[in-house]
């Protein structure tokens, strides 16, 4: 029967003859040869026809059968092999270099001192204070009168105002606002407000226009000790450091006791960071809040003194100067 | 201000270091600013030494040879040209006078005024310049001299105890008027270290003439105390002696002459000013009273002054002779003939004195002190210790003292409830009774128990303790800041209860420029007026009426100038690729003077749009650059009714600037800068430039959401060829009209001009998408929506469609 049918010798042959094979149109040459129309295969079947119908017939039927299965089961493992490794070919000369920079442009930076506004913003909303703004333009009864700041005070020659005519100004303090909010809002009052003031100093260390965020918390029973306790905690966490912090008694007309907080900078030198107080009585009588019932702390903080202690910054006029090389370093 | 930390130390000298004391006076409230030596630039070393003039020749006129005894037994010869040389003078030997020396005086007067004097100069005898101790000598042709007590041969560094002594320099806050002298800030001092003060009592007893002036105070609650004498026959032509000089040295005080140097010396140690006339032209009596209406002075600085008629003076029966507390009049002043002189030491209240100085430009020592209130009982003092200097130093004979003191309007400090309640909640910690007691009393204070705590009687120096907090804050400030302990918060929970929940945050804006490029900068609100004339003619400006210069003066009408100046200053800095953006205040005025500020976004690009890079071609920005990152922002506010329209600009190029339409509300401009606007600046690429009004920016629609079609959709491509000067935004809405109750979203996606399209027309491709919520739309309803589409093109715009 094997004989006659040659079965073992095309087996043999049609695995020898793949093996060598390593591409795709040799392989389908060979497919072709045993395994198309007029292949091998075929041939055995045709003559698997000539023979009489009995159980022999049947069972060398079964047996062409198996081996066609065999064939083309060889075939497929082959043919994947070879797509694979074609691919894998074609992938290869694919190859980039990775290390060329992408395209697009980088994104910008925040201006420092807007990124110190937000840090020391977010602190004190977690603390319950809500972000207010007010004008820049003030009056003299806002910026100095309502602050217990009357003319001629001396006060008001170390505060060198821009005027834009006898009454208006610009703010040379945040501090108006407290008096904008505490006349048309009623305590319990937390708030929080920054933003650009402006005083007129020769002094070529300042500049005319700086930033300063003011604080405000009017409740029953706040006292000089939470004062001291928001502010310490404020700046070690601003500073992300346990920093030395001192207090030290100071005078602002609008609060008293009044204070001003010092840390020491990388020189080892005390500076000053912010000022603070209990707000004065006057200052209540003014916005018609009973100080009898309510207390309040008030603290203003220097923006740019902040920020050039966290960043290292030695020349305050940087900030304003804009120069990209300097900003592009905000990351 | 500056004070010698030995002057200060003869008032109060506690057992503690330089660094220990400033740290003490700090932390009491006196910022220490500055804690320098007193050496100044002394630079001679060994070489300088006290000498004395045993012989003095006149050589010319103004030089002298001299034999000076230096405590060795060879005795030198030295040349001098100093006016007050002399024999029998202790004085400052350099004996080594080319070695060591800072002031080129010295080899200058060795050799150009006696060119042909044989003498040789074995030394020289040094002023305070020489030394390097002074930078501002007034008396430059002066050298110094020491007082006969001084050791011959002694080095002067040690003999001035130049390295024993320090100038503290105090930063006093405004409301501390009491410690504006070294009497005060050792009264501090002792408060801190309970130690008394070494006060010295002076009563000048020796009255030789009878001569008083009769004085008449006529605002008697402007000058409840005005004490005065008369010293005659006095020399005011002496030099200065060293001590007081040296003193007054270490106190930063040029000496000047030894009228100014007794004030000066008073007004530091005591606090008070002694205002000294010219007997002589005195005219009658001394008037106290107001000055009449525009009645004319010319001040002791030559500044002819017009007074108000709120202004405190001192005249006599004619003229002004000082404005009180504040400066003395030229016509009144001492001069070197003067023999007689009347010494006022007078108490003004501060609220008359307040403001006047600064209302005729002044600021002087005496003003400081008399607006902010000196203790109205160191008068006598004053007066007393000025008499003695002066007889000591000038000689002369001295008159009674006159005194006009009005006792019922004398401050006497004032008295104050101190409730025991409210030190407790003010500060949030408990001082006890007894420690309470206690500093308030070192502080001068007398207390009396009340049946709620205390009654305060402040002492008469303290102008600043008005109220009871001023006593609370006393007793935290010598308690020490320091040491009240800090204490948590117990509140209820508030809760954030922001007004505007939902607004677009300035910080969302600012992200999303950044993440698109953009850097933000922040500027000055006052600019130049010159340039912003150029981007904004014609439009009134809001002016700073003190501005700090030209190009600082005018409020900004818009962020531009500000921008394209920080962008000229980055181009000029080698940066190619500038975008920028600024949030901030313009300020707006009218005619009727209404004063108004807007937030403006503003942004500007220039340059190349990306930095070189190695895949994508090199180009400049332009328009739609600028107007895809505005587009990014008003998107959002998730509203769709945005439109630009184009508008002319001054500072803009007239056929690439728009203004923007939000809901019909104009928001702000966009456009490229007027290639002229470029030239004139110093822009050298082209640059674009935006501004949107924050407020109108910030408030974003709720988005309503529609429910996601199940349905495939269709793709129709119209391209069509309309004129050149229609926009295709009207294209796109004239679509949009006809095909308003269809779902479709619309596309402009190809403008083509050039080969097939006739000159001064363009083809427009848009591609529509059309989907229903119900169904899959069929071939034949597609077409006739997109004819209907075209049709409406045709008739609006003459339309044709492109072959």
């Amino acid at each position: 029967m094997d004989d006659i049918f040659y079965l073992n010798e095309i087996v043999f042959n049609f695995i020898k003859n793949i093996k060598n094979i390593n591409d795709l149109s040799n392989l389908e040459r060979i497919r072709i040869e045993y395994l198309g129309k007029k292949g091998h295969m075929k041939i055995q079947m045709n003559r698997l026809r000539d023979l009489p119908a009995d159980d022999k017939r049947q069972e060398v039927g079964k047996h062409l059968n198996k081996v066609k299965k065999q064939l083309q089961e060889a075939y497929q493992v082959k043919k994947k092999l070879l797509e694979k490794s074609k691919l894998q070919g074609k992938l290869s000369r694919q190859n980039i270099d990775i290390s060329l920079p992408g395209r697009g442009m980088k994104p910008g930076r925040i201006h420092p001192i807007t990124r110190t506004i937000n840090d020391i913003e977010k602190y004190f909303c977690f603390l319950g204070f809500q972000v207010v703004s007010g004008p820049e333009i003030e009056d003299t009864y806002h910026n100095f009168e309502a602050l217990n700041i009357p003319s001629h005070h001396p006060v008001r020659t170390d505060h060198d105002t821009f005027w834009l005519n006898d009454n208006n100004l610009l703010r040379t303090q945040m501090s108006g606002l407290q008096i904008r909010i505490m006349k048309t809002h009623k305590p319990p009052l937390r708030i929080i407000a920054s933003g650009r003031v402006y005083r007129k100093d020769g002094d070529p260390t300042h500049t005319p226009m700086f930033h300063q965020i003011e604080g405000l918390m009017v409740e029953q029973n706040v006292s000089f000790s939470h004062l001291k306790k928001i502010l310490y905690d404020f700046l070690s966490v601003f500073f992300e450091e346990q920093v030395e912090i001192r207090f030290r008694p100071s005078y602002f007309p609008f609060t008293e006791p009044s204070a001003e907080i010092d840390i020491i900078n990388r020189d080892g030198k005390w500076i000053e960071v912010l000022g603070c107080g209990m707000v004065h009585p006057k200052v209540f009588q003014t916005v018609g809040v009973d100080e009898n019932i309510y207390s309040g702390l008030a603290f203003g903080i220097g923006i740019e003194r902040m920020a050039m202690l966290r960043y290292h910054i030695t020349d305050l006029r940087l900030f304003y100067e804009n120069d990209l090389r300097f900003l592009k370093q905000f990351t | 201000m500056k004070l010698s930390e030995a002057w200060l130390r003869e008032w109060v000298n506690p057992d503690i270091d330089t660094e220990t004391l400033a740290e003490q006076l700090t932390l009491s409230g006196l910022a220490v600013e500055n804690v320098i030596t007193v050496t100044g630039n002394y630079c001679a070393k060994e070489d300088v030494v006290v000498g004395e003039i045993i012989e003095c020749k006149p050589v010319t006129r103004h030089l002298f040879t001299t034999r000076v005894h230096i405590g060795i037994e060879r005795v030198l010869t030295i040349v001098c040209g100093a006016e007050n040389c002399r024999k029998g003078l202790k004085v400052a030997v350099s004996h080594r006078s080319n070695q060591a020396m800072n002031s080129e005086n010295c080899s200058l007067q060795d050799q150009k005024f006696h060119p042909r004097l044989t003498i040789t100069s074995e030394g020289k005898l040094c002023s305070f310049t020489d030394l390097g101790l002074t930078d501002n000598d007034l008396h430059n042709n002066y050298i110094i001299e020491l007082p006969n007590s001084a050791p011959l041969g002694m080095n002067i560094r040690d003999y001035l105890q130049l390295d024993d002594d320090k100038t503290i320099e105090i930063n006093v806050p405004p409301n501390r008027s009491d410690c504006l002298s070294i009497c005060g800030i050792a009264r501090e001092i002792a408060v801190i270290n309970k130690l008394k003060l070494k006060e010295r009592i002076i009563t000048f007893q020796k009255i030789r003439v009878e001569d008083i002036l009769p004085i008449r105070v006529e605002v008697a609650e402007a000058c409840p105390r005005y004490l005065a004498r008369l010293l005659k026959d006095i020399n005011v032509n002496v030099p200065t002696p060293f001590w007081m000089r040296e003193k007054l040295r270490r106190c930063d005080i040029i000496s000047d002459n030894i009228v100014m140097d007794i004030h000066n010396y008073i007004l530091i140690e005591l606090g008070q000013p002694i205002q000294v006339y010219d007997r002589k032209i005195i005219d009658g009596s001394i008037i106290v009273r107001m000055a009449k209406s525009d009645e004319r002075v010319v001040l002791t600085n030559g500044y002819p002054a017009k007074l108000q008629s709120n202004t405190l003076v001192v005249s006599d029966n004619n003229q002004v002779l000082s404005l009180a507390g504040i400066i003395g009049s030229q016509r009144s002043m001492v001069h070197s003939k003067t023999t007689d002189i009347l010494l006022e030491s007078a108490f003004y209240s501060p609220e008359f004195i307040i403001g006047r100085a600064g209302h005729y430009g002044l600021h002087t020592p005496d003003s400081h002190r008399s607006e902010r209130g000196i203790d109205p009982l160191i008068q006598y003092k004053a007066i007393e210790m000025a008499t003695e200097l002066f007889h000591n130093i000038c000689g002369g004979q001295a008159g009674p003292l006159i005194d006009v003191t009005n006792p019922i309007l004398v401050p006497k400090g004032r008295s104050i409830i101190l409730r025991r309640k409210k030190i407790d909640i003010l500060l949030g910690y408990h001082i006890n009774d007894d420690e309470v007691v206690d500093l308030l009393s070192r502080l001068g204070c007398l207390l009396t128990d009340n049946e709620s705590g205390w009654n305060v009687k402040t002492p008469s120096w303290r102008f600043d303790l008005r109220i009871e907090e001023d006593i609370v804050e006393e007793i935290a400030r010598v308690y020490g800041y320091n040491n009240i302990p800090s204490k948590s918060l117990k509140t209820s929970l508030i809760f954030n209860r922001s007004k505007y929940p939902h607004k677009i945050s300035l910080n969302r804006i600012r992200n999303l420029l950044v993440d698109r490029g953009y850097q933000e900068v922040i500027t000055y609100s006052f600019v130049d007026p010159k340039i912003q004339s150029l981007l904004h003619p014609g439009r009134r400006v809001l002016k700073l009426l003190n501005p700090i210069s030209g190009e600082m003066s005018a409020m900004r009408l818009s962020l531009w100038s500000s921008l394209l100046s920080v962008l000229i200053y980055n181009q000029n800095r080698q940066q190619k690729c500038i975008r920028i953006f600024e949030i901030g205040n313009r300020f707006i005025t009218n005619q009727e003077n209404l004063l108004k500020e807007d937030l403006m976004i503003t942004g500007v690009l220039s340059g190349k749009k990306y930095e070189e890079h190695w895949d994508m071609p090199v180009r400049l920005v332009d328009f739609y650059d600028l107007k895809g990152d505005v587009e990014a922002l008003l998107d959002l506010t998730g509203k769709t009714d945005i439109n630009f329209q184009s508008e002319i600009h001054p500072a803009l190029h007239p056929g690439q600037s728009a203004a923007i339409y939000l809901q019909h509300k104009r928001i702000g401009i966009i456009g490229v800068i007027n290639p002229l606007v470029e030239q004139q600046l110093g822009i050298k690429n082209r640059t674009v430039i935006f501004e949107l009004l924050c407020k109108r920016v910030t408030d974003p629609n709720c988005p309503i959401i529609q429910e996601i079609s199940k349905f495939p959709s269709n793709r129709r491509d119209i391209a069509i060829v309309v004129s050149e000067h229609i926009p295709a935004f009207e294209i796109i809405n004239e679509c949009k009209k006809v095909l308003s109750n269809q779902s479709i979203t619309l596309n402009l996606f190809d403008v083509y001009r050039g080969f097939g399209i006739p000159k001064g027309y363009k083809s427009i491709a848009l591609s529509v998408i059309l989907q229903d919520h119900h169904r899959t739309l069929k071939e034949d309803e597609v077409s006739a929506i997109i004819s209907k589409c075209l049709e409406a093109l045709k008739m609006r715009f003459q339309a044709t469609l492109r072959s």
